[in-house]
């Protein structure tokens, strides 16, 4: 076996074997925080719900960006050869920011939210010590500069076999299909070029909220969520399209047939790249002092960034299983099962998008339910089918069909109970991030029950996958 | 107006001004004026409430043996009422114990105002005012020197006994009254005011127009897409030079 590729197979098993120990245990938080919604009496605590939402949210987005990138990556090394090393190094980083920001949050209590609105985390008025912050804000730091070191590190390798202008699929654009160029190239390359910007962005709102702490300078709130909506609304975006590349990549083995780029795929991916950076507008509806232009410019950017790129994706999914003979194993069912999800969340989302219509849902739990629509029955199902393959590629054997199966049944019902109850409150106008609802909107604590009931399906649905996807690849990690 | 939401949502303590600086309007949006019994300068008496039922009400606070800023503020408040539409009430409140019905009456006069144009002017109670000082970060100190009470210049915007906005100084400009009183009619204001000097800003606000203009904050929002464009253009250019792989064998590493 190549050094080098075995090298790649264990870093990603390494990153794959971490997001199945860090999924389930921000999930038992997910579910903690949930059930201080479901008491019908404020909790003795409240600031705990805060420092358990900041770390659920901050562990989601990061788990699922780095698996994400961790698989492309994987399946890249088919066309060229990221470093392996930088892997390991962004793993380690990683590693350590997660540390960093498990102290803050659980034993410092920070809890500005994953996304830090300034002047917030500044300003905690007694509910964490400055100490907090600064352990948060080292965390973002080290998190940001290993993923960046990795986005490039992936962005040089494929720049050794491809001009940017290949890598971005431009000559599709035109009549030419030559040289080939497969979509996760494109989809990476566009998706790690967005990251870069998002994460350039985060590097600015540090030094920002460093120089206004240092007392150096006052800032402008209205920049500061600008710059952290960049960051926060691409780096979730991204995940998503990297999560994406790896089924455009993997689900054609499945059905027999090949998904090549071709002129439209081409202008549906290539376009994200300028869209990207405006559909975060949408993030920013209620702030009036950001002028109604940008507001619109917002709203369409959000609309062409999601239509052409599902729509494309969608049909492509339809195409490749249609009339095909399938191979259906967890791994190729949570494929599609989560383009599903992608779709249903992404639908919510342009609907959110619509000024009007966010004028009305913004700060509602429609918010958190059409996210997690397509995190939970979207982004989760990609990486969770790409173990699945990767461990079934690496350490052969079959479970009892009717248990896998049974397993996907699990994650299916249990994800899609769960947003139910968010999008139920949503659309009832309960607020989200609540700790505990007031009078008025109480039924919100009894839509938060039902969601228990379904967070313990999810649950029960991550223990047997666990069984056999995990050990799978700890024993192709040890073998 | 922003930020001040945000101060309120993280609860920071009400600081009262120094008194040689004039209260900070984030720290005060949305209190509850007190409803204090008032004696008007027709000698018959109102609850600060009734003042404030129905109609937006605009709060100044007076003393009539002013030799500095009182008469110029109320003739400005005048002026810029002259020009607002939409109905609306104005409420200048006396501080000074010695003042009288027939004080304030005279100063009425003298600015040119008068009750049926929406104009009251009253004197409320030393115990009442300070309840109201309170809440409103108004300040004012005998100067046994210039036998003058120090005080800053201040009008409130009050909508449904809360205050909505606040503006502190010798002059009301007609835009702000204009943009204030939109709000109590539930138009957003796009002003952002933010506290001291703010190195970059997104947009710059121009009250008279109402429109917002570019600031080099917004050049800075743009900065990211930049830096990864050229980013991603530089390693592309490296990685060209050393080309290893040839694309015409096959699609795969070879
Ligand atoms: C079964 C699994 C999960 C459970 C039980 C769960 C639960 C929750 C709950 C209760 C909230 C608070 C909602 C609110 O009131 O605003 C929340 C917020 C959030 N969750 Fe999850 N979640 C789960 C999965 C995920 C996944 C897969 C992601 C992926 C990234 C994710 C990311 C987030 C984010 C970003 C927030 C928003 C935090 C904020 O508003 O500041 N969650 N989650």
């Amino acid at each position: 076996m190549d050094a080098a590729m075995d090298r790649i197979r264990r870093v990603t098993l390494v990153w794959m074997i971490t997001a199945l120990v860090l999924f389930p245990a921000m999930t038992l938080l997910g579910y903690l925080i949930r059930r201080f919604q479901a008491s019908p009496t404020p909790a003795a605590h409240p600031e705990w719900f805060y420092s358990l939402l900041t770390l659920h949210a901050l562990g989601m987005v990061g788990t699922w960006f780095v698996s994400s990138m961790a698989g492309v990556s994987y399946l890249l090394s088919r066309y060229v050869r990221p470093s392996p090393a930088v892997s390991l190094g962004a793993f380690f980083g990683t590693l350590a920011g997660v540390v960093l920001v498990c102290l803050a949050t659980v034993g410092g209590f920070f809890g500005a939210g994953w996304y830090f609105l300034f002047p917030l985390p500044l300003y905690p008025n007694g509910a964490w010590p400055a100490w907090a912050t600064a352990l948060f804000f080292g965390a973002l730091a080290l998190l940001g500069t290993s993923w960046l070191v990795w986005a490039l590190d992936v962005l040089r390798a494929i720049s050794q076999r491809y001009s940017l202008s290949a890598a971005l699929c431009l000559h599709y654009l035109g009549a030419s299909t030559e040289p080939e160029v497969p979509p996760i190239v494109l989809i990476t390359t566009v998706s790690l070029i967005v990251c870069i910007s998002g994460l350039v962005s985060a590097v600015i709102v540090l030094v920002l909220f460093a120089a206004h702490w240092a007392g150096w300078l006052n800032v402008d709130a209205l920049l500061m969520k600008n710059l952290t909506f960049l960051f926060g609304h691409t780096l979730v975006n991204i995940s998503l399209y990297l999560g994406l590349g790896i089924v455009y990549e993997v689900l054609p083995g499945y059905a027999g047939r090949p998904w090549k780029t071709n002129r439209i795929v081409a202008m549906a991916w290539s376009s994200i790249l300028f869209l990207v950076l405006f559909a975060y507008f949408h993030h920013l509806y209620m702030d009036f002092a950001q002028p109604g232009w940008v507001q619109t410019l917002g709203q369409i950017a959000s609309y062409f960034l999601s239509l052409p790129a599902a729509a494309v994706t969608i049909f492509g999914v339809l195409n490749l299983i249609y009339g095909a003979s399938m191979r259906w194993t967890p791994a190729s069912t949570l494929f599609v099962l989560g383009v599903l999800g992608w779709a249903i969340g992404g639908v919510a989302a342009v609907i959110d998008a619509t000024v009007a219509v966010n004028f009305v849902f913004h700060n509602t739990l429609w918010v958190p339910a059409h996210f997690h629509t397509y995190f939970l029955a979207g982004l989760v199902f990609f990486v969770l089918g790409f173990i699945d393959h990767l461990g079934r590629e690496l350490s052969p054997g079959e479970e009892p069909k009717g248990l896998s199966k049974f397993t996907v049944a699990l994650l299916v019902v249990g994800a899609y109970g769960f947003v139910a109850t968010f999008y139920w409150s949503g659309a009832s106008s309960v607020p989200r991030r609540f700790a505990a609802y007031p009078d008025e909107v109480m039924r919100g604590a009894a839509h938060a029950r039902t969601s228990l009931v379904f967070i313990h399906v999810f649950l029960l649905g991550m223990i047997l996958y666990l069984w056999m996807a995990g050990r799978r690849c700890v024993r192709a990690l040890f073998s | 107006m922003r930020t001040c939401v945000v101060l309120l949502i993280l609860g920071l303590p009400m600081a009262l001004p120094a008194p040689d600086s004039p209260p900070i309007e984030d720290q005060y949006l949305y209190q509850a004026l007190p409803d204090v019994p008032l004696k008007l300068s027709d000698g018959s008496e109102a609850r600060l409430s009734q003042l404030s039922s129905g109609k937006p009400l605009l709060v100044t606070f007076v003393f009539t043996r002013c030799a500095g800023i009182c008469s110029p503020l109320l003739r400005s408040l005048k002026g810029a009422a002259a020009k607002a539409e939409g109905g609306f009430r104005i409420l200048a409140i006396s501080f000074d114990p010695r003042d009288t019905p027939a004080d304030l009456s005279a100063l009425a006069a003298h600015v040119g105002v008068a009750q049926k144009q929406g104009w009251n002017f009253a004197i409320a109670a030393p115990a009442d005012m300070q309840r109201i000082a309170k809440v409103t970060g108004f300040w004012f100190q005998w100067d046994s020197t210039s036998r003058q009470y120090d005080h800053p210049g201040l009008v409130l915007v009050v909508d449904r006994g809360r205050i909505l906005r606040m503006r502190a100084g010798g002059t009301v400009p007609a835009a702000f009254l204009q943009e204030a009183l939109e709000e109590t009619r539930g138009k957003l204001a796009k002003s952002y005011p933010l506290p001291g000097k703010v190195a970059f800003r997104c947009f710059q606000y121009d009250p008279a127009t109402g429109e917002l203009a570019f600031d080099w904050g917004a050049v800075l929002m743009l900065l990211p897409g930049g830096v990864a464009i050229v980013l991603a253009v530089v390693v592309f250019r490296r990685g060209r030079t050393r080309v290893r792989i040839s694309m015409k064998n096959s699609l795969m590493w070879p």
